[in-house]
């Protein structure tokens, strides 16, 4: 086969791809009109769209404290013989259907379970049905994003670098600071957004340990179930429209003007 | 006074062994250690500066013994193949990396003394993916220099740099090392380099050390076959003591008698080694003091280097180095007679089973 003919046939099949996941989204956008402003004029809808945004960012910090010192284990190989098994098991949640991990987390956080018991008899309150219970189903979904990211930004320093670093007289935990940290900064970064934009989009486990308080897919699915199509359509058209204006100001912004010099 | 002792270190890194390196460096001192890729040099310089663990053995630093300590508490200063200037600093940062770190008097005017003195004074502001390979070299010795350390380890520093321009550049690192009375091992598998920058030369292969001693000593005295290549190329046979009187041996070749100086007792089996630029040419026998003459047949004359290689057969095969301008001189062709001759003293004897 020729060249040309091959990336022909090559380009023909992006074409597809592009088609197919920007067709559905700009259709969706045409939700967004003078008639449905009133939808998100409604007070459950807001509070449902700050929920996902603001738990999604919680649970994007949270991944980011907890994942980047694992994701400095793995990329040094500190595992020694248990590494490839420790990196599967963070990598689990990925392959698992998400309803089976909100019925999963419900064994262990509900009233009854064993960390649900705990909290309910220190602190007097019931997990479920609780933003903690959002922030720990989009945490167990998303983290696998910020450690796997971050995992290849670590790997991809040159292991001299520390070295010379050392000789230069700075300790492991100076070092970790002033050249791991910064040189891995834009992989940490992408970590950190792929996790958000996950946790955003959670719905499957999300559903199961806490209906309410709503989150904005839980909201839609809601109003599919009991509205009509063109409210959840204008939900979900306006809950595109803000996570992708976050997301892009975050891209561009912040990523390419201040950690990408 | 011994700067570092290196006593007898053992390390194991993967399948790889160092075994039973003892070095030492003198106040002052440039050791160079030649060997191929793979000898271990590298390893051996991250042994000493700590990154890697010592099985046995014992590594000092005037006097007091660090072999265990942390590779930031040694005080030995660590310049890397691929220079490692940290990507997201500029040089200025770059250079006052380690001041953070170690209390260093006077930092400013260090600084300037030696931004100065490399000529850095408008790189200050550029990000080392804007330096060239020359100027980035600068930078990496201004920031290993700057906190002073005890002991510098220079791994390959020139391998990025082109042949031609890298004996210039091996007179300056020199002239630097000299100019702070820094004692430094520094690692290379070119011999013209080795002979540029070391006092003193240790040969390692496989992780050993196979010879230490002044160039002089290696290079006309190489203590085995294996060292002798790493030298360049050489005459090297292997032969029998015949006769021995007044400290003069007569060595045997396949029946071609050898006059060498040494003490071997008779019947020994002994490798000699002729350096090829110690071996003359000449047209007619004149009569010199060298006690080694024979007839022979130039079999090629080909171009080495800055030389030409004359290979002549006299029952063995010697090779010789000669300049064009002699080969002019004297007509020498492929297929002519000749005669060529060198001193006793200039073929070097050692036992076969060493």
């Amino acid at each position: 086969m020729k060249a040309r003919t091959l990336y022909t046939i090559f380009f023909v099949l992006a074409a597809l791809i592009m088609i197919f996941i920007l067709l559905p989204l700009v259709r969706l956008i045409f939700f967004i009109n003078p008639k449905t402003v009133s939808v998100i004029a409604e007070r459950s809808v807001l509070v449902s769209i700050w929920n996902s945004i603001s738990l999604s960012f919680l649970t994007a910090i949270i991944a980011l404290v907890f994942g980047v010192p694992m994701a400095f284990l793995l990329s040094k190989k500190r595992f020694g013989k248990l590494e490839s098994l420790v990196e599967t098991i963070v990598d689990v949640p990925l392959s698992i259907p998400h309803t089976v991990v909100g019925i999963a987390l419900l064994f262990v956080l509900g009233r009854r379970e064993i960390i649900g018991a705990f909290f309910y008899n220190a602190f007097g309150f019931q997990m479920t049905g609780t933003r903690l219970a959002i922030v720990l189903a989009m945490l167990f979904v998303s983290l696998p994003y910020t450690i796997d990211s971050a995992k290849e930004g670590f790997k991809k320093i040159s292991p001299s670098f520390e070295k010379v670093a050392a000789t230069l007289g700075a300790s492991p935990g100076s070092i970790f600071r002033t050249i791991h940290l910064p040189l891995a900064k834009s992989s940490i970064l992408s970590g950190f957004l792929l996790t958000w934009a996950r946790a955003i989009s959670e719905f499957g486990a999300v559903v199961i340990l806490a209906y309410y308080p709503l989150t904005a897919p839980v909201k839609i699915y809601q109003a599919f179930n009991e509205y009509n199509l063109s409210t959840s359509g204008a939900i979900a058209a306006y809950l595109l429209i803000i996570s992708l204006g976050i997301f892009l100001t975050f891209r561009f912004v912040a990523v390419d003007r201040i950690w990408k010099r | 006074m011994e700067a570092l002792t290196l006593d007898s270190i053992c390390t194991k890194i993967g399948d790889f062994k160092i075994e039973k390196v003892s070095l030492s460096v003198k106040e002052g001192e440039i050791l160079v250690i030649l060997g191929d890729n793979g000898a271990g040099k590298t390893k051996l310089l991250e042994t000493i500066a700590g990154f890697e663990k010592l099985e046995s053995g014992k590594i000092f630093v005037y006097g007091k013994e660090i072999s265990h300590s942390s590779p930031f508490e040694r005080g030995i200063g660590f310049i890397s193949e691929t220079l490692s200037l940290f990507p997201h600093m500029n040089v200025r940062n770059n250079i006052l990396y380690g001041t953070k770190y170690k209390k260093i008097k006077n930092v400013r005017e260090k600084f300037m003394e030696l931004v100065e003195m490399f000529g850095l004074e408008s790189l200050l502001d550029r990000f080392p993916k804007m330096l060239s390979t020359g100027e980035k070299q600068k930078v990496a010795f201004a920031r290993a220099l700057i906190i002073d350390p005890e002991i510098i380890l220079l791994d390959e520093p020139t391998s990025a740099i082109s042949i031609r321009e890298r004996e210039r550049i091996d007179m300056e690192i020199r002239s630097i090392l000299k100019k702070f009375k820094k004692s430094s091992i520094f690692v290379t598998h070119d011999e013209n380099e080795a002979f540029i920058i070391g006092d003193k030369m240790a040969i390692m292969d496989n992780g050993k050390i196979l010879q230490t001693g002044s160039a002089e000593e290696i290079f006309y005295q190489p203590s085995s076959e294996k060292v002798a290549a790493f030298l360049g190329e050489t005459n090297t046979f292997t032969g029998l003591v015949v006769k021995r009187f007044n400290g003069t041996l007569v060595i045997d070749i396949s029946g071609i008698k050898i006059m060498a100086v040494g003490n071997f007792e008779m019947g020994t089996e002994v490798k000699i080694f002729i350096r090829p630029e110690n071996v003359l040419l000449m047209n007619e026998p004149y009569e010199t003091s060298a006690r080694n003459r024979f007839h022979g047949r130039i079999l090629k004359i080909v171009p080495r280097g800055l030389f030409m290689k004359v290979s002549i057969d006299i029952g063995i095969v010697v090779v010789a180095f000669l300049t064009r301008s002699t080969i002019k001189e004297m007509n020498l062709k492929s297929d002519m007679d000749i005669y060529i001759e060198f001193k006793a003293t200039s073929v070097h004897v050692v036992n076969a089973r060493n």
